[in-house]
């Protein structure tokens, strides 16, 4: 009665204990040392399944691990649960009793005993050992889970981890919504993760490059997981553009099916891309400009070149009429003037590229230079039947900047020797207007035409140097393609910019800026012409040589109201034998370049018989040197043309006042 | 082997008799015995036993027993022929923890037939863990012998010796290749029926049968011993009134009451919450005969041909009851051979499988 009392009891309390813990390893723990103790057992095993194959778990006690008999026992119960033989409950080896109980689907419980179990209690064991099976099987399966999730939430803290410590940029989309994103992903776009959150993927990709992520998504069904790694721009939020090599690919993300990009920025790496195939570029064009521009150049040279020769051989020719002498002679005079002035551009191409040029800066009056442009280009462009007009911004008094004046007058020559010669009928203006930017003011010039006009992909280019030999439709027009750039050179070197505005067949517009000196300067600026205008006659004979009429005229103009004696030469020859002829000339007004005999050499010859007589010559803007040389033969001074009216009265004050 | 037994306050016989034995090729490990009431302080001992290179354990007992007799003082030294693999515990370790130190010093312990002598702190909280953990390693390989030490004054003190000196809080254990033949008996029966032991804390007995615990005990043993509790005789009543844990297929484990507080009964030894037990009593007959019992279930198990000791755990408790009958009891297993050892705190024994730590009990072993 008594011991039966006692195995209720020891049942009850094995029952009990079987099911207290969902940890299967704190559970076998607790329960083995239980069974081997109230059951009285020297030894308690656990076989344990494992892929259907049984495998010690747990033994008590540890000693018995390596011993033969336990070894025996183990396999006696491994092979006759291998063989399906449900009778092994039971074996009795070397007087000691051992019993297998089946511990459910986990496995099974192997008890040692000195003396045998009551067969009462061994039934009753039974179900208890069955259902701690149980126990064991969901505590082992929690485990597992528990043990997946845990790897799991490891394995996401890494991810998570690592998407915020890398420097790639990370964004997770689900049905094309951004559902995460990386710090550096913040970094690069500027959008916060919240403000992530509320855009599409597509909302961040460059507008050129929605149909390519379109088509590269690969939830896209016609996906073909052609590309995976591609370099595209998109908008920052605060709309610039960036560059970015990046990857696309699947994810299974909080249970979604998601698309994942990672991203690294190339901005940089693209300019240099960028810079190398506009380097590249430039360089090949370059070359072909130079291939273009040296057989336009052969062209250039060799069609005055066989004017000049062709001509002076026809001169040989006896008895040739004077008229045909005198036609020829022009031809060869303006053939010459061409490759003359072919050269010029050629020598200032080169010192502004070897930074030779130089300028030099003086007040100079825009509206005189205006004048004087008008007077000089409105004949020829009336003989095309091109209407010629100009308009200048402000009063003579204030249209005085400082500036380089032969750079400023080579500017606008060119551009109006332009706008005639690709002009065929219509109209050109010509002027300037003065523009306010912040604290600054500055003159833009304006000239504009009705002309054939240059396509838009051309109007960079023409500024660049050789560029009009690289126009195919050179439609009979003449130049070296030099003009504009030197042009770009000036009015950089002067502080300003030159642009066109143009449509093909309508004509063009260029413009350019210079700097304009604050009112106040000016005004002080201003107030010398003033001093230097001439009230009185001078009474002084002036001898004024000039090849070109129109110049002739500006000066004769400029010079009448101080003297009544004016004498005029188109040539050097024609200066010399009307100084001979007059030694009384105060001053002599010595063009250099002239046919026959040039400034240099008349002067050079006026010199031997009249050392008195003041010489100024008047050098060309694109030599430099010419000042020089000019003194050199024997000029007394030297003024720039466009003659400038203070400037020429200046000097003639120094002299005659 | 001859045991020896050394007077106290004799330093120089004690240090000629260690060295005898440490020079002595035949003695391989000294099982060390100190009697509590005189014993020697353990800064003078100390040094001695460091001197032998030999295993030593054992510990300081409330008596000992020398060549049958009972000895009140002085040290039994018992040289063995057989080499111990010795290991210090400290008691207050996990489970874990001492498992783990075993693993290390007793790798090579495994052979069956052994036994392993267990001498541990008797007032230490940490016994009952040693030995689930001694049985979890060694499992039924060796067979226990050993006891709790101590002093009847029930204070804690350094008290268990080896080689190093001597120890608090702690156990030593020796292991050893070496079949021994032990029998184990109290001779107390019965008097009540099965009771549920259902409030306990640490070695207190809270409640029985969901009543307060030392009135149910009060009310069976007054019944039965016709004598009344009052404030100052509880010990002199329930030394012949025990507990008995009930276990399947075993011999009752004693645990002896030594003093009641608020209706509970402290005990020695540890009682598990939910243990059944019983009120056991017994007179000097029947002690005597549970001697003779542990006496012949030594021979029994005899397969040793030649005798080498008769080593004797008696309980303390047993020397407090019998008085001038226990010289019968060592008699009775002394009758073939004469009986050395000790009177201990607790007796630890497996007479067939699981360790126990029994009270009021007799275990002899033979080698």
């Amino acid at each position: 009665m008594v011991t039966r009392t006692i195995e209720t009891e020891i049942l009850f309390e094995l029952a009990i204990n079987s099911t207290a813990a969902t940890n299967e390893a704190e559970l076998l723990k607790k329960i083995i040392p239980l069974y081997l103790r109230k059951l009285n057992c020297f030894l308690a095993a656990v076989l344990k399944f494992n892929s259907n194959q049984l495998e010690e778990s747990i033994l008590i006690p540890f000693v018995a691990k390596n011993s033969e008999e336990w070894l025996t026992v183990k396999n006696y119960f491994i092979n006759k649960v291998q063989e399906k033989d449900i009778i092994f409950e039971e074996l009795n080896i070397n007087s000691n009793n051992y019993y297998a109980y089946k511990l459910n689907s986990y496995g099974y419980l192997i008890l040692g005993r000195k003396k045998s179990l009551d067969i009462i209690l061994r039934n009753e064991l039974k179900p208890i050992i069955n259902h701690l099976g149980k126990n064991l099987q969901l505590a082992f399966e929690i485990s597992q889970r528990k043990k997946a999730e845990e790897l799991l939430q490891i394995s996401e803290k890494n991810l998570r981890t690592l998407s915020k410590s890398t420097a790639a940029s990370i964004l997770i989309f689900y049905d094309k919504n951004v559902i995460y994103s990386n710090p550096a992903a913040s970094k690069l776009t500027g959008y916060s993760n919240e403000e992530f959150q509320q855009l599409k993927v597509r909302d961040l990709v460059h507008p050129k490059f929605i149909d390519f992520i379109i088509e590269n998504n690969p939830f896209n069904p016609n996906y073909l997981n052609k590309k995976n790694e591609f370099e595209i721009a998109i908008l920052k939020k605060n709309k610039k553009e960036k560059w970015i090599d990046a990857k696309i690919g699947k994810i299974e993300w909080n249970g979604l099916e998601c698309g994942i990009i990672s991203a690294f920025e190339i901005t940089k790496r693209k300019k240099v891309e960028k810079q190398l195939i506009k380097a590249k570029e430039n360089a090949e064009n370059s070359e072909r400009l130079k291939s273009a521009f040296l057989a336009n150049m052969s062209h250039e040279i060799r069609t005055p070149m066989n004017g000049i020769l062709g001509f002076t051989e026809l001169l040989k020719t006896p008895n040739l009429p004077q008229e045909k002498q005198q036609k020829f002679i022009e031809i060869i005079e303006k053939s010459g003037d061409r490759l003359l002035n072919l050269i010029n551009n050629i020598v200032d191409i080169s010192k502004i590229e070897s930074n030779l040029m130089k300028t030099l800066l003086v007040d100079v009056n825009i509206n005189e230079q205006l004048d004087y442009l008008f007077t000089f280009f409105n004949p020829e462009a009336s003989a095309k039947g091109i209407k010629l007009s100009y308009s200048k911004g402000l009063e003579d008094a204030a249209a005085v900047i400082r500036t380089d004046r032969e750079k400023l007058y080579a500017v606008l020559l060119n551009l109006i020797k332009n706008a005639i010669k690709y002009t065929k009928s219509g109209t050109i203006d010509f002027g300037y207007n003065l523009q306010q930017q912040d604290q600054d003011y500055y003159i833009e010039f304006f000239i504009k035409d009705t002309g054939i006009g240059v396509p838009k992909n051309r109007q960079k280019a023409i500024f660049e140097r050789f560029i009009q030999a690289d126009i195919e439709d050179t439609n009979a027009l003449q130049g070296a393609g030099l003009g504009l750039s030197i042009s770009k050179a000036y009015v950089k070197m002067l502080g300003g910019k030159i642009w066109i505005h143009s449509a093909i067949n309508k004509g063009s517009s260029f413009y350019f800026t210079l700097p304009y000196i604050s009112f106040n300067k000016n005004e002080s600026l201003l107030a010398t012409p003033s001093n230097t205008e001439i009230q009185e006659k001078l009474n002084i004979k002036i001898l004024i040589v000039e090849d070109d009429e129109t110049s002739k005229t500006l000066i004769t103009t400029f010079l009448k109201p101080i003297t009544n004696t004016i004498l005029t030469a188109t040539n050097g020859i024609d200066a010399v034998e009307i100084c001979k002829n007059n030694n009384d000339i105060d001053l002599i007004l010595m063009d250099i370049k002239m046919p026959l005999l040039n400034g240099f050499k008349a002067t050079e010859q006026i010199r031997t018989f009249n050392k008195k007589v003041i010489i100024i010559a008047q050098t060309a803007y694109s030599l430099e040197g010419d000042k020089e040389k000019a003194l050199k033969f024997g000029c007394n001074n030297y003024i720039s043309k466009p003659i400038n009216k203070n400037e020429l009265f200046e000097l003639i004050n120094f002299y005659f006042k | 082997m001859n045991k020896i037994y050394v007077n106290p306050n004799n330093k120089s016989a004690l240090t000629f008799e260690l060295l005898a034995l440490e020079n002595d090729k035949n003695v391989r490990s000294i099982l060390f015995f100190m009697a509590d009431e005189n014993k020697y302080p353990s800064e003078e001992i100390t040094p001695l036993l460091k001197k032998i290179t030999k295993p030593i354990i054992g510990g300081i007992f409330p008596e000992l027993i020398f060549n049958g007799e009972r000895k009140k003082e002085g040290i039994v030294l018992i040289p063995l022929s057989f080499t111990l693999t010795t290991q210090l515990i400290d008691l207050s370790l996990t489970s874990e923890k001492i498992f783990k130190q075993l693993q290390i010093t007793q790798h090579q312990s495994t052979q069956a037939n052994s036994c392993l002598f267990v001498f541990l702190d008797a007032f230490s909280n940490g016994k009952e863990v040693l030995l689930e953990t001694l049985f979890n390693f060694f499992g039924i390989n060796p067979t226990y012998i050993g006891g709790g030490a101590g002093s009847l004054s029930f204070n804690q003190f350094p008290c268990i010796i080896n080689n190093t000196g001597i120890h608090e809080n702690a156990a030593v254990i020796g292991w050893a290749n070496k079949q021994i033949n032990i029998g184990v008996a109290h001779g107390w029966e019965s008097i009540s029926n099965p009771l549920k032991v259902t409030e306990t804390s640490q070695n207190k007995i809270k409640s029985i049968n969901w009543k307060p615990a030392f009135q149910v005990y009060k009310e069976i043993v007054e019944h039965h011993s016709g004598k009344k509790f009052n404030e100052t005789n509880f010990f002199d009543i329930a030394k012949s009134y025990p507990f008995g844990i009930s276990k399947i297929d075993e011999e009752k484990v004693v645990r002896d009451p030594f003093k009641t507080t608020k209706n509970s009964i402290h005990f020695i030894d540890y009682i598990p919450e939910g243990a059944y037990v019983e009120i056991l009593h017994g007179n000097i007959k029947s002690l005597l005969k549970g001697a003779e019992i542990a006496k012949e279930k030594a021979n029994i198990q005899n397969l040793i041909t030649k005798t080498e000791t008769l080593f004797c755990i008696d309980c303390i408790s047993r020397v407090l009851y019998l008085n001038d009958n226990l010289q019968k009891e060592l008699n009775i297993v002394s009758k073939h051979s004469k009986a050395t050892g000790i009177f201990s705190i607790g007796e630890i024994a497996n007479s067939e499988s699981i360790v126990e730590i029994y009270n009021k009990t007799i275990v002899t072993a033979l080698w």
